[in-house]
């Protein structure tokens, strides 16, 4: 017995370490036309950031590798690295196809137009 | 529940005091400083990282008084259409400045900056006079 938690216990030590996730902050705004979600991702470009959307689930997803300092010892920590990960679930109905995302200074920008069922419509009053 | 501690009477206290400062410095005992710090080293520099995202280089001051190394710097609103509704706003706008002691005097013209996808990166590297000297023993 003791024997098997000491295998299970090396087996722990040797599987490697879990990155860790990270949740961004993020403001999302409305518009008549579409929602904007802004999320803070330092450290992300453009390449390492997944965006997908089911149904009115949007995920926004990144790896990035960690600041590798080759030759110097990390003596004080404030912050980690690691993934971002986070699911914004959308009131209407989103225009899949028309989904822009830029990143910028380590900020993601997304962009989801509204379908056109689920825009404002303007119905003019008309006098007698 | 509540065992007294022969030898250490005051443990009870001090794990009331944790309690405090989890709420005032956060579960992990992290102060609230804004920007969280990096600091890595070796013999020949000293490289702080901080996570700033959304800040442009222009949004940044590095500045060196002796042993001190300071950084300085604010970031605008979101550049949404006029108008949009905010529906969350969880991303702080912030002006801020924090000073990080170094264990040696540096220049000003010697630090490197490099703001990179949202992290700044500082390198400072250690003055010839800072640096150890080896002594032989005879």
């Amino acid at each position: 017995m003791t024997h098997a938690i000491t295998k299970a216990d090396e087996q722990m030590s040797m599987a490697p370490c879990a990155r860790k996730t990270f949740m961004p902050l993020a403001n999302v705004y409305e518009t008549p036309e579409a929602y904007i979600v802004i999320a803070d991702m330092p450290g992300v470009d453009e390449k390492s950031v997944d965006i997908s959307l089911k149904q009115n689930l949007l995920t926004i997803r990144s790896s990035m590798k960690p600041l590798e300092m080759e030759g110097f010892e990390l003596v004080h920590c404030e912050y980690e690295n690691g993934d971002y990960e986070r699911t914004f679930t959308l009131p209407d109905v989103v225009d899949a196809n028309g989904i822009e995302a830029t990143v910028k200074n380590g900020v993601l920008r997304v962009t989801l137009p509204k379908a056109e069922a689920a825009r404002p419509r303007k119905i003019a009053v008309k006098s007698e | 529940m509540f065992a007294f501690n022969r030898l250490a009477p005051l443990l009870e206290l001090s794990e009331a005091d944790e309690l405090i400062d989890d709420v005032f410095l956060g579960a992990n005992g992290a102060v609230h400083v804004f920007p969280a710090v990096n600091v890595w080293k070796n013999a020949e520099a000293i490289i702080v990282t901080a996570e700033l995202p959304g800040y442009r280089g222009e949004d940044l001051e590095v500045l060196i008084t002796g042993k001190l190394l300071t950084i300085k710097g604010g970031r605008g609103c979101d550049e949404a259409a006029a108008d949009a509704r905010p529906c969350r706003i969880e991303r702080e706008i912030v002006s801020f400045e924090r000073s990080i002691p170094l264990p040696f005097r540096a220049e000003q013209k010697d630090i490197e900056a490099v703001l990179r996808n949202g992290v700044l990166w500082i390198k400072v590297p250690v003055v010839a006079d800072d640096k150890p000297r080896k002594i032989t023993v005879k």
